[in-house]
Protein backbone atom coordinates (compact mmCIF):
# COMPACT_ATOMS: atom_id res chain seq x y z
CA UNK A 1 0.00 0.00 0.00
CA UNK A 2 2.81 2.25 0.90
CA UNK A 3 4.49 1.49 -2.41
CA UNK A 4 1.31 2.24 -4.31
CA UNK A 5 0.93 5.69 -2.75
CA UNK A 6 4.59 6.36 -3.34
CA UNK A 7 4.23 5.40 -6.99
CA UNK A 8 1.12 7.55 -7.48
CA UNK A 9 2.84 10.54 -5.92
CA UNK A 10 5.93 10.01 -8.06
CA UNK A 11 3.72 9.68 -11.13
CA UNK A 12 1.88 12.92 -10.38
CA UNK A 13 5.14 14.72 -9.80
CA UNK A 14 6.76 13.41 -12.97
CA UNK A 15 3.70 14.08 -15.11
CA UNK A 16 3.44 17.62 -13.69
CA UNK A 17 7.12 18.19 -14.43
CA UNK A 18 6.70 16.78 -17.91
CA UNK A 19 3.64 18.85 -18.76
CA UNK A 20 4.63 22.10 -17.06
CA UNK A 21 8.35 22.18 -17.70
CA UNK A 22 9.77 19.54 -20.02
CA UNK A 23 7.16 19.95 -22.76
CA UNK A 24 8.35 23.54 -23.10
CA UNK A 25 11.96 22.48 -23.39
CA UNK A 26 12.95 22.27 -27.00
CA UNK A 27 16.63 21.62 -27.35
CA UNK A 28 18.00 23.06 -30.61
CA UNK A 29 14.46 23.04 -31.93
CA UNK A 30 14.51 19.29 -32.16
CA UNK A 31 14.56 17.40 -28.88
CA UNK A 32 11.97 17.35 -26.15
CA UNK A 33 12.86 15.10 -23.20
CA UNK A 34 10.01 12.71 -22.51
CA UNK A 35 10.65 11.84 -18.91
CA UNK A 36 7.22 10.36 -18.29
CA UNK A 37 8.32 7.08 -19.90
CA UNK A 38 10.34 6.60 -16.72
CA UNK A 39 7.01 5.84 -14.98
CA UNK A 40 6.57 2.82 -17.22
CA UNK A 41 10.14 1.71 -16.64
CA UNK A 42 9.86 1.73 -12.86
CA UNK A 43 6.52 -0.08 -12.69
CA UNK A 44 6.99 -2.80 -10.05
CA UNK A 45 7.13 -6.31 -11.33
CA UNK A 46 4.73 -7.65 -8.72
CA UNK A 47 1.62 -6.16 -10.35
CA UNK A 48 -0.14 -8.21 -13.02
CA UNK A 49 0.81 -7.63 -16.66
CA UNK A 50 -2.74 -6.49 -17.40
CA UNK A 51 -2.43 -3.78 -14.81
CA UNK A 52 0.97 -2.81 -16.20
CA UNK A 53 -0.50 -2.36 -19.66
CA UNK A 54 -3.49 -0.45 -18.32
CA UNK A 55 -1.29 1.86 -16.26
CA UNK A 56 0.96 2.47 -19.26
CA UNK A 57 -2.07 3.29 -21.34
CA UNK A 58 -3.40 5.64 -18.68
CA UNK A 59 -0.08 7.45 -18.35
CA UNK A 60 -0.03 7.97 -22.11
CA UNK A 61 -3.66 9.01 -22.06
CA UNK A 62 -2.94 11.51 -19.30
CA UNK A 63 -0.19 13.02 -21.46
CA UNK A 64 -2.51 13.09 -24.46
CA UNK A 65 -5.14 15.01 -22.55
CA UNK A 66 -2.65 17.73 -21.76
CA UNK A 67 -0.89 17.75 -25.10
CA UNK A 68 -4.23 17.57 -26.95
CA UNK A 69 -2.94 14.73 -29.09
CA UNK A 70 -5.57 12.01 -28.55
CA UNK A 71 -4.13 8.50 -28.60
CA UNK A 72 -0.62 9.44 -29.65
CA UNK A 73 1.26 9.06 -26.35
CA UNK A 74 -1.09 6.28 -25.25
CA UNK A 75 -0.15 4.26 -28.30
CA UNK A 76 3.59 4.52 -27.72
CA UNK A 77 3.39 4.07 -23.96
CA UNK A 78 1.24 0.95 -24.17
CA UNK A 79 3.77 -0.60 -26.53
CA UNK A 80 6.53 0.36 -24.11
CA UNK A 81 4.51 -1.27 -21.33
CA UNK A 82 4.28 -4.56 -23.18
CA UNK A 83 7.98 -4.39 -24.00
CA UNK A 84 8.80 -3.86 -20.35
CA UNK A 85 6.70 -6.87 -19.34
CA UNK A 86 8.29 -9.12 -21.92
CA UNK A 87 11.92 -7.99 -21.69
CA UNK A 88 12.39 -7.31 -18.00
CA UNK A 89 12.88 -11.02 -17.14
CA UNK A 90 15.77 -11.11 -19.64
CA UNK A 91 17.65 -8.50 -17.62
CA UNK A 92 17.16 -10.15 -14.26
CA UNK A 93 19.37 -12.99 -13.20
CA UNK A 94 18.93 -15.05 -10.07
CA UNK A 95 22.30 -13.88 -8.81
CA UNK A 96 20.96 -10.43 -8.12
CA UNK A 97 19.98 -9.89 -4.54
CA UNK A 98 16.36 -9.44 -5.36
CA UNK A 99 13.20 -10.04 -3.54
CA UNK A 100 11.37 -11.22 -6.65
CA UNK A 101 7.94 -10.34 -5.43
CA UNK A 102 8.74 -6.74 -4.75
CA UNK A 103 11.08 -6.04 -7.60
CA UNK A 104 11.29 -2.47 -8.87
CA UNK A 105 13.72 -1.88 -11.74
CA UNK A 106 16.49 0.49 -10.66
CA UNK A 107 20.26 0.76 -10.62
CA UNK A 108 20.27 -0.64 -7.13
CA UNK A 109 18.34 -3.79 -7.96
CA UNK A 110 19.67 -4.49 -11.44
CA UNK A 111 23.11 -3.03 -11.55
CA UNK A 112 24.33 -0.21 -13.71
CA UNK A 113 24.72 -1.93 -17.09
CA UNK A 114 21.55 -3.90 -17.08
CA UNK A 115 19.41 -1.03 -15.98
CA UNK A 116 20.85 1.27 -18.67
CA UNK A 117 20.32 -1.38 -21.35
CA UNK A 118 16.78 -1.98 -20.23
CA UNK A 119 16.03 1.73 -20.15
CA UNK A 120 17.62 2.20 -23.55
CA UNK A 121 15.40 -0.49 -25.05
CA UNK A 122 12.16 0.93 -23.68
CA UNK A 123 13.05 4.53 -24.50
CA UNK A 124 14.09 3.75 -28.07
CA UNK A 125 10.93 1.76 -28.71
CA UNK A 126 8.73 4.42 -27.16
CA UNK A 127 10.33 7.27 -29.08
CA UNK A 128 10.31 5.49 -32.43
CA UNK A 129 6.62 4.68 -32.13
CA UNK A 130 5.70 8.10 -30.81
CA UNK A 131 7.52 10.08 -33.46
CA UNK A 132 6.45 7.82 -36.29
CA UNK A 133 2.82 8.07 -35.23
CA UNK A 134 3.16 11.81 -34.90
CA UNK A 135 4.66 12.23 -38.36
CA UNK A 136 2.43 9.53 -39.85
CA UNK A 137 4.50 9.54 -43.00
CA UNK A 138 8.12 9.06 -44.00
CA UNK A 139 8.44 12.39 -45.74
CA UNK A 140 11.28 14.47 -44.30
CA UNK A 141 12.62 11.32 -42.71
CA UNK A 142 15.95 12.96 -41.89
CA UNK A 143 14.36 15.62 -39.69
CA UNK A 144 12.19 12.99 -38.07
CA UNK A 145 15.22 10.88 -37.24
CA UNK A 146 17.07 13.86 -35.84
CA UNK A 147 14.15 14.80 -33.57
CA UNK A 148 13.83 11.20 -32.47
CA UNK A 149 17.49 10.80 -31.60
CA UNK A 150 17.86 14.15 -29.78
CA UNK A 151 14.78 13.45 -27.71
CA UNK A 152 16.02 9.95 -26.94
CA UNK A 153 19.39 11.21 -25.76
CA UNK A 154 17.94 13.82 -23.43
CA UNK A 155 15.29 11.48 -22.08
CA UNK A 156 17.97 8.89 -21.33
CA UNK A 157 20.21 11.44 -19.65
CA UNK A 158 17.34 12.60 -17.44
CA UNK A 159 16.24 9.11 -16.44
CA UNK A 160 19.74 7.92 -15.66
CA UNK A 161 20.51 11.08 -13.71
CA UNK A 162 17.41 10.62 -11.57
CA UNK A 163 18.11 6.94 -11.02
CA UNK A 164 21.72 7.65 -10.14
CA UNK A 165 20.64 10.30 -7.66
CA UNK A 166 18.23 7.82 -6.07
CA UNK A 167 20.96 5.21 -5.93
CA UNK A 168 23.40 7.58 -4.26
CA UNK A 169 20.74 8.74 -1.80
CA UNK A 170 19.94 5.16 -0.79
CA UNK A 171 23.67 4.44 -0.36
CA UNK A 172 23.97 7.40 1.95
CA UNK A 173 21.00 6.27 4.02
CA UNK A 174 22.77 3.03 4.70
CA UNK B 1 -13.30 -25.49 -24.82
CA UNK B 2 -10.74 -26.01 -22.14
CA UNK B 3 -7.98 -25.47 -24.63
CA UNK B 4 -9.63 -22.33 -25.87
CA UNK B 5 -9.75 -20.88 -22.39
CA UNK B 6 -6.13 -21.88 -21.86
CA UNK B 7 -5.24 -20.16 -25.11
CA UNK B 8 -6.96 -16.96 -24.04
CA UNK B 9 -5.34 -17.05 -20.63
CA UNK B 10 -1.92 -17.62 -22.14
CA UNK B 11 -2.16 -14.94 -24.78
CA UNK B 12 -4.64 -12.70 -23.01
CA UNK B 13 -2.00 -10.07 -22.41
CA UNK B 14 -1.50 -9.74 -26.16
CA UNK B 15 -5.23 -9.43 -26.77
CA UNK B 16 -5.37 -6.77 -24.11
CA UNK B 17 -2.37 -5.05 -25.67
CA UNK B 18 -3.89 -5.03 -29.13
CA UNK B 19 -7.21 -3.81 -27.79
CA UNK B 20 -5.50 -0.86 -26.09
CA UNK B 21 -3.38 -0.10 -29.14
CA UNK B 22 -6.41 -0.30 -31.40
CA UNK B 23 -8.23 2.10 -29.14
CA UNK B 24 -5.22 4.43 -29.23
CA UNK B 25 -5.11 4.28 -33.02
CA UNK B 26 -8.83 5.01 -33.22
CA UNK B 27 -8.24 7.98 -30.97
CA UNK B 28 -5.32 9.13 -33.10
CA UNK B 29 -7.19 8.81 -36.36
CA UNK B 30 -10.36 10.42 -35.09
CA UNK B 31 -8.80 13.05 -32.92
CA UNK B 32 -5.92 14.41 -34.97
CA UNK B 33 -6.82 16.19 -38.11
CA UNK B 34 -3.54 15.50 -39.89
CA UNK B 35 -3.43 11.78 -39.11
CA UNK B 36 -7.08 11.47 -40.03
CA UNK B 37 -6.55 13.06 -43.41
CA UNK B 38 -3.58 10.81 -44.13
CA UNK B 39 -5.53 7.76 -42.98
CA UNK B 40 -8.56 8.49 -45.11
CA UNK B 41 -6.46 9.45 -48.08
CA UNK B 42 -4.75 6.07 -48.01
CA UNK B 43 -8.07 4.33 -47.50
CA UNK B 44 -9.47 6.18 -50.48
CA UNK B 45 -6.54 5.07 -52.56
CA UNK B 46 -7.14 1.46 -51.65
CA UNK B 47 -10.88 1.57 -52.27
CA UNK B 48 -10.22 3.49 -55.45
CA UNK B 49 -7.97 0.71 -56.71
CA UNK B 50 -10.61 -1.87 -55.88
CA UNK B 51 -13.29 0.09 -57.69
CA UNK B 52 -10.98 0.49 -60.66
CA UNK B 53 -10.62 -3.27 -60.96
CA UNK B 54 -14.35 -3.71 -60.55
CA UNK B 55 -15.04 -1.12 -63.21
CA UNK B 56 -12.57 -2.76 -65.60
CA UNK B 57 -14.47 -6.04 -65.24
CA UNK B 58 -18.01 -4.72 -65.45
CA UNK B 59 -17.16 -2.31 -68.23
CA UNK B 60 -17.01 -5.15 -70.74
CA UNK B 61 -20.30 -6.57 -69.60
CA UNK B 62 -22.14 -3.38 -70.38
CA UNK B 63 -20.30 -2.67 -73.62
CA UNK B 64 -23.08 -4.04 -75.80
CA UNK B 65 -25.71 -1.76 -74.35
CA UNK B 66 -23.38 1.19 -74.54
CA UNK B 67 -22.76 0.46 -78.21
CA UNK B 68 -26.45 0.25 -78.96
CA UNK B 69 -27.14 3.50 -77.19
CA UNK B 70 -24.30 5.24 -78.99
CA UNK B 71 -25.45 3.95 -82.32
CA UNK B 72 -29.00 5.16 -81.66
CA UNK B 73 -27.68 8.50 -80.60
CA UNK B 74 -25.58 8.71 -83.75
CA UNK B 75 -28.64 8.18 -85.87
CA UNK B 76 -30.56 10.85 -84.05
CA UNK B 77 -27.69 13.30 -84.31
CA UNK B 78 -27.20 12.63 -87.98
CA UNK B 79 -30.88 13.21 -88.66
CA UNK B 80 -30.66 16.44 -86.73
CA UNK B 81 -27.63 17.50 -88.72
CA UNK B 82 -29.49 16.92 -91.95
CA UNK B 83 -32.45 18.97 -90.80
CA UNK B 84 -30.25 21.80 -89.59
CA UNK B 85 -28.12 21.84 -92.71
CA UNK B 86 -31.28 21.98 -94.71
CA UNK B 87 -32.53 24.94 -92.73
CA UNK B 88 -29.20 26.69 -92.93
CA UNK B 89 -29.03 26.22 -96.66
CA UNK B 90 -32.55 27.51 -97.24
CA UNK B 91 -31.90 30.52 -95.03
CA UNK B 92 -28.68 31.35 -96.84
CA UNK B 93 -30.41 31.06 -100.14
CA UNK B 94 -33.40 33.15 -99.19
CA UNK B 95 -31.07 36.04 -98.43
CA UNK B 96 -29.40 35.49 -101.74
CA UNK B 97 -30.86 36.20 -105.16
CA UNK B 98 -32.50 33.78 -107.55
CA UNK B 99 -29.15 32.30 -108.42
CA UNK B 100 -29.69 29.36 -106.08
CA UNK B 101 -32.61 27.10 -105.68
CA UNK B 102 -34.32 27.61 -102.32
CA UNK B 103 -33.45 24.12 -101.17
CA UNK B 104 -30.48 21.99 -101.89
CA UNK B 105 -32.08 18.67 -102.78
CA UNK B 106 -28.91 16.85 -101.86
CA UNK B 107 -29.54 17.67 -98.25
CA UNK B 108 -32.86 15.98 -98.01
CA UNK B 109 -31.64 12.90 -96.27
CA UNK B 110 -33.01 10.81 -93.44
CA UNK B 111 -31.22 8.16 -91.57
CA UNK B 112 -31.92 4.58 -90.39
CA UNK B 113 -30.01 2.51 -87.93
CA UNK B 114 -28.86 -0.97 -88.90
CA UNK B 115 -26.59 -3.65 -87.55
CA UNK B 116 -24.11 -5.62 -89.63
CA UNK B 117 -24.95 -9.30 -89.34
CA UNK B 118 -22.67 -10.70 -92.00
CA UNK B 119 -19.50 -9.23 -93.35
CA UNK B 120 -16.56 -10.26 -95.47
CA UNK B 121 -13.33 -8.46 -96.26
CA UNK B 122 -11.11 -11.21 -97.56
CA UNK B 123 -12.81 -11.94 -100.87
CA UNK B 124 -12.55 -9.97 -104.06
CA UNK B 125 -16.29 -9.32 -104.18
CA UNK B 126 -17.18 -8.46 -100.65
CA UNK B 127 -20.70 -7.96 -99.37
CA UNK B 128 -22.23 -6.87 -96.11
CA UNK B 129 -25.60 -8.02 -94.82
CA UNK B 130 -27.70 -5.74 -92.61
CA UNK B 131 -30.55 -6.62 -90.29
CA UNK B 132 -32.95 -4.11 -91.85
CA UNK B 133 -35.05 -4.69 -94.96
CA UNK B 134 -37.88 -3.21 -96.95
CA UNK B 135 -40.14 -3.47 -93.94
CA UNK B 136 -37.93 -0.96 -92.18
CA UNK B 137 -37.79 1.30 -95.20
CA UNK B 138 -34.49 0.22 -96.74
CA UNK B 139 -34.48 0.29 -100.54
CA UNK B 140 -31.78 -0.55 -103.06
CA UNK B 141 -29.34 2.19 -104.01
CA UNK B 142 -29.47 3.79 -100.60
CA UNK B 143 -26.11 4.76 -99.20
CA UNK B 144 -24.67 3.22 -96.05
CA UNK B 145 -22.32 5.05 -93.74
CA UNK B 146 -20.76 4.33 -90.39
CA UNK B 147 -19.71 6.95 -87.83
CA UNK B 148 -16.20 6.84 -89.29
CA UNK B 149 -17.10 7.24 -92.94
CA UNK B 150 -18.72 5.66 -95.95
CA UNK B 151 -19.41 1.94 -96.10
CA UNK B 152 -21.20 1.25 -99.35
CA UNK B 153 -24.45 1.12 -101.26
CA UNK B 154 -27.47 -1.11 -100.73
CA UNK B 155 -27.77 -3.44 -103.68
CA UNK B 156 -30.56 -5.82 -102.75
CA UNK B 157 -33.28 -5.94 -100.13
CA UNK B 158 -35.58 -8.57 -98.74
CA UNK B 159 -38.29 -8.09 -96.19
CA UNK B 160 -35.96 -8.14 -93.19
CA UNK B 161 -32.46 -8.01 -94.61
CA UNK B 162 -30.50 -6.00 -97.08
CA UNK B 163 -27.19 -6.56 -98.82
CA UNK B 164 -24.68 -3.78 -99.11
CA UNK B 165 -21.93 -3.54 -101.67
CA UNK B 166 -19.11 -1.96 -99.68
CA UNK B 167 -16.21 0.05 -100.95
CA UNK B 168 -14.31 -3.21 -100.86
CA UNK B 169 -15.87 -4.45 -104.06
CA UNK B 170 -14.44 -3.80 -107.52
CA UNK B 171 -17.91 -2.98 -108.82
CA UNK B 172 -18.33 -0.09 -106.47
CA UNK B 173 -17.19 3.28 -107.70
CA UNK B 174 -17.62 6.28 -105.51
CA UNK B 175 -17.07 9.78 -106.65
CA UNK B 176 -14.70 11.56 -104.29
CA UNK B 177 -12.78 14.75 -103.88
CA UNK B 178 -9.67 15.72 -102.01
CA UNK B 179 -10.09 18.03 -99.10
CA UNK B 180 -6.69 19.58 -98.77
CA UNK B 181 -5.51 21.25 -95.65
CA UNK B 182 -3.71 24.40 -96.72
CA UNK B 183 -2.50 25.44 -93.33
CA UNK B 184 -3.52 24.95 -89.76
CA UNK B 185 -6.59 27.15 -89.74
CA UNK B 186 -8.22 26.98 -93.10
CA UNK B 187 -9.53 23.88 -94.75
CA UNK B 188 -9.65 24.52 -98.43
CA UNK B 189 -11.79 22.21 -100.44
CA UNK B 190 -10.48 21.53 -103.86
CA UNK B 191 -13.11 20.19 -106.17
CA UNK B 192 -11.06 17.50 -107.61
CA UNK B 193 -13.06 14.59 -108.69
CA UNK B 194 -11.92 11.04 -108.98
CA UNK B 195 -13.37 7.63 -108.45
CA UNK B 196 -12.54 5.51 -105.48
CA UNK B 197 -12.01 1.90 -106.49
CA UNK B 198 -10.74 -1.22 -104.82
CA UNK B 199 -9.22 -4.18 -106.64
CA UNK B 200 -8.76 -6.69 -103.91
CA UNK B 201 -5.93 -7.00 -101.47
CA UNK B 202 -5.59 -5.12 -98.23
CA UNK B 203 -9.04 -4.10 -96.94
CA UNK B 204 -7.53 -1.03 -95.31
CA UNK B 205 -6.51 0.66 -98.55
CA UNK B 206 -8.34 1.63 -101.73
CA UNK B 207 -7.19 3.53 -104.82
CA UNK B 208 -8.31 6.77 -106.31
CA UNK B 209 -7.42 7.06 -109.96
CA UNK B 210 -7.37 9.80 -112.53
CA UNK B 211 -6.83 12.74 -110.24
CA UNK B 212 -5.61 15.72 -112.29
CA UNK B 213 -1.98 16.69 -111.76
CA UNK B 214 -2.61 20.37 -111.19
CA UNK B 215 -3.82 19.73 -107.69
CA UNK B 216 -1.32 19.74 -104.91
CA UNK B 217 -1.80 16.72 -102.71
CA UNK B 218 -0.12 16.01 -99.44
CA UNK B 219 0.02 12.83 -97.47
CA UNK B 220 -2.68 12.90 -94.82
CA UNK B 221 -5.16 14.97 -96.83
CA UNK B 222 -8.76 13.92 -96.36
CA UNK B 223 -10.78 12.27 -99.08
CA UNK B 224 -14.51 12.97 -98.87
CA UNK B 225 -17.48 12.16 -101.04
CA UNK B 226 -18.13 14.69 -103.77
CA UNK B 227 -21.90 14.49 -103.69
CA UNK B 228 -22.07 14.23 -107.47
CA UNK B 229 -23.42 10.73 -107.44
CA UNK B 230 -26.92 10.17 -106.26
CA UNK B 231 -25.91 7.89 -103.49
CA UNK B 232 -23.91 9.87 -100.99
CA UNK B 233 -24.39 13.33 -99.60
CA UNK B 234 -21.44 15.64 -100.03
CA UNK B 235 -18.58 15.69 -97.61
CA UNK B 236 -18.77 12.31 -95.93
CA UNK B 237 -15.39 11.03 -94.86
CA UNK B 238 -13.86 8.33 -97.02
CA UNK B 239 -10.27 8.17 -95.92
CA UNK B 240 -6.92 9.90 -96.02
CA UNK B 241 -4.17 10.07 -98.60
CA UNK B 242 -1.67 7.39 -97.72
CA UNK B 243 0.57 7.68 -100.74
CA UNK B 244 0.38 9.01 -104.28
CA UNK B 245 2.27 8.65 -107.50
CA UNK B 246 1.88 9.54 -111.14
CA UNK B 247 -0.01 6.96 -113.11
CA UNK B 248 0.69 5.42 -116.50
CA UNK B 249 0.17 8.66 -118.34
CA UNK B 250 1.77 11.52 -116.51
CA UNK B 251 -1.26 13.75 -116.40
CA UNK B 252 -2.90 12.04 -113.48
CA UNK B 253 -2.16 11.00 -109.97
CA UNK B 254 -2.93 7.61 -108.58
CA UNK B 255 -3.68 7.96 -104.89
CA UNK B 256 -3.55 5.23 -102.27
CA UNK B 257 -6.36 5.98 -99.87
CA UNK B 258 -6.30 4.71 -96.34
CA UNK B 259 -9.98 4.05 -95.63
CA UNK B 260 -11.31 5.62 -92.49
CA UNK B 261 -13.71 2.77 -91.84
CA UNK B 262 -12.28 -0.42 -90.46
CA UNK B 263 -14.31 -3.00 -92.31
CA UNK B 264 -13.05 -5.81 -90.15
CA UNK B 265 -14.95 -4.71 -87.06
CA UNK B 266 -17.92 -2.98 -88.55
CA UNK B 267 -20.93 -3.33 -86.23
CA UNK B 268 -23.45 -0.50 -86.44
CA UNK B 269 -24.11 1.45 -89.61
CA UNK B 270 -26.62 4.01 -90.81
CA UNK B 271 -28.60 3.78 -93.99
CA UNK B 272 -29.18 7.16 -95.61
CA UNK B 273 -32.38 7.71 -97.53
CA UNK B 274 -32.33 10.46 -100.14
CA UNK B 275 -35.94 11.57 -100.32
CA UNK B 276 -36.00 13.11 -103.78
CA UNK B 277 -34.03 10.40 -105.48
CA UNK B 278 -36.91 9.28 -107.65
CA UNK B 279 -37.85 12.80 -108.63
CA UNK B 280 -34.30 13.60 -109.62
CA UNK B 281 -33.88 10.39 -111.55
CA UNK B 282 -37.17 10.92 -113.36
CA UNK B 283 -36.28 14.46 -114.27
CA UNK B 284 -32.85 13.50 -115.52
CA UNK B 285 -34.28 10.67 -117.58
CA UNK B 286 -36.89 12.98 -119.01
CA UNK B 287 -34.29 15.58 -119.92
CA UNK B 288 -32.15 13.00 -121.62
CA UNK B 289 -35.07 11.64 -123.57
CA UNK B 290 -36.11 15.12 -124.52
CA UNK B 291 -32.68 16.10 -125.81
CA UNK B 292 -32.36 12.94 -127.87
CA UNK B 293 -35.72 13.70 -129.48
CA UNK B 294 -34.56 17.06 -130.78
Amino acid sequence: MNDLIKYILTALLVLAAQILILNNVNIYGYGTPLLYIWLVIILPKEISPYLTLLVSFLIGGFMDVFCSTPGLHAFATTAAGLASIKTLPLFITNNDNINHNKFVPSIKTMGNNKFVNYTLLIVILHHILLFLMEAFSLEAFGTLLLRMVTSMIFTLILIIAIEYYKYKASEKNK
Amino acid sequence: MNNLIKFFVKYGIYFFFFALELYAIILIVNGNYFQRSVFYRNCNEITGEIYKVEEAVTYYLSLKEVNQDLSKENVELRNKVFVLENKLQSMKNSGDSIAHSPLDPKLEYTCLQAKVINNSTSQLQNFITLNRGTENGVKPEMSVVSPCGIVGIVTACSKHFSVVMPVLNPKSQISCKVKSRMNKDTVATIKDIGSLVWHGGDPRYAKMKQVPRHVKIKKGDSIVTSGYSDFFPEGIMVGTVHDFKTGEDDNYYDIDVELSVNFNNLAYVQVLDYKHKKEQADLEAYARRDSTKK
